[in-house]
């Protein structure tokens, strides 16, 4: 091949991809569907170029299978379940690390002991000092109460009585006197 | 979703020549994109997937160098052509010469192979090819170019053996 044919191939390869793309103008597009028209080697060429276009372009045809997006969701599916014990266990992995151990270990003790204390508190026998105690109370409870009346009473008549009653029933005496 | 599976499927079936082996691949890739989620640009999800997509069937072709051998030759049969009228003589032509263009297709190296399934097949723009591939636009130019030529070049050849 000459210099010149291989001028005139790379010319007709650019121009022959430009007629199949469409990207010729109108008027170069028929200047060149002339000279197909005139030359048979070209025409082949062009013919086949053509052909090659319209045959992949056809062959865009192949349907995606619907278990593809079932095993998909599948696995999607599997994946939230997994991420969620995932996290589970992480937590839980977390509280058995060495490092949290004697804080787990002091908690529990310190849960043991106090609910033994309160136990054992709640299901005792009153000791007798804890008697002595309680009838102290009540005696203490009763003087106060005996006070109280005592004093009460006293008020009564001294207040009462000779401050509020006798005068207020002498006024009135007065008054229906008059 | 269902448009996006439908294309990488068709991309990764033309690329491996294989139904089973690209089910699997788009399997994988949607499983990948799963795990991407939260990285993901939705306005760039289809380059990202396809560019996921091509990378696996290159590895898949390089361990098991599938050849195009379409499970289910019903896809690329004359009942999914257009009516044009022909008779039974040009019906076997054309079905020899959809056999003859899938072998030559299968011919093509990387990424020829790709740019022409991405712009012959799929009828994407320059530019998503080259954002699905990280090419300079140009590039894919020439690129598509050459496997057009080469595509010629492969068929004039095997048609001649077949007229011979």
């Amino acid at each position: 091949m000459t210099m010149l044919d291989k001028q005139k191939q790379i010319w007709l390869d650019d121009r022959m991809e430009a007629f199949v793309d469409g990207s010729l103008s109108a008027e170069d597009a028929d200047h060149f569907d002339e000279i197909a028209l005139m030359d048979g080697e070209i025409k082949r060429q062009l013919d086949l170029a053509q052909a090659i276009s319209a045959g992949l372009n056809e062959m865009d045809d192949i349907e995606c299978p619907e278990f593809i997006s079932k095993h998909v969701m599948a696995h999607v599916r599997n994946d939230v379940k997994r991420s969620f014990f995932e996290r589970f266990r992480l937590f839980f992995g977390a509280l058995s690390v060495s490092r949290f151990k004697p804080v787990l270990a002091m908690a529990l003790l310190i849960i043991v002991v106090v609910s033994s204390t309160r136990i054992v508190q709640n299901t005792s026998a009153p000791t007798a000092e804890v008697t002595q105690a309680l009838d102290e109370v009540k005696w203490t409870l009763a003087f106060l109460s005996d006070v109280g009346n005592t004093t009460a009473n006293a008020v009564k008549e001294s207040v009462i009585e000779n401050q509020m009653v006798l005068p207020v029933s002498r006024s009135m005496s007065t008054i229906m006197e008059n | 979703m269902a448009e996006y599976q439908q294309r990488v499927f068709s991309f990764t079936a033309h690329m491996l020549g294989d139904k089973a082996a690209a089910a699997d691949v788009t399997q994988d890739v949607f499983i990948k994109l799963w795990e991407h989620r939260e990285r993901m640009d939705q306005d760039r999800m289809i380059g990202w997937l396809l560019r996921v997509a091509r990378n696996a069937c290159i590895d898949a072709m390089r361990k098991r160098k599938v050849r195009r051998a379409l499970s289910d030759s019903e896809d690329f049969s004359l009942d999914s052509l257009p009516s044009t009228g022909i008779g039974p003589d040009k019906e076997a032509a054309a079905s020899l010469f959809r056999e003859r263009l899938a072998a030559a297709l299968d011919t093509l190296g990387e990424p020829h192979k790709s740019i022409v399934i991405l712009r012959e097949v799929q009828e994407y723009k320059y530019e998503e090819i080259s954002e699905v591939l990280s090419l300079p636009l140009n590039t894919v130019k020439v690129y598509l170019h050459r496997a057009r030529k080469a595509l010629r070049q492969e068929l004039t050849e095997v048609m001649r053996h077949d007229y011979a």
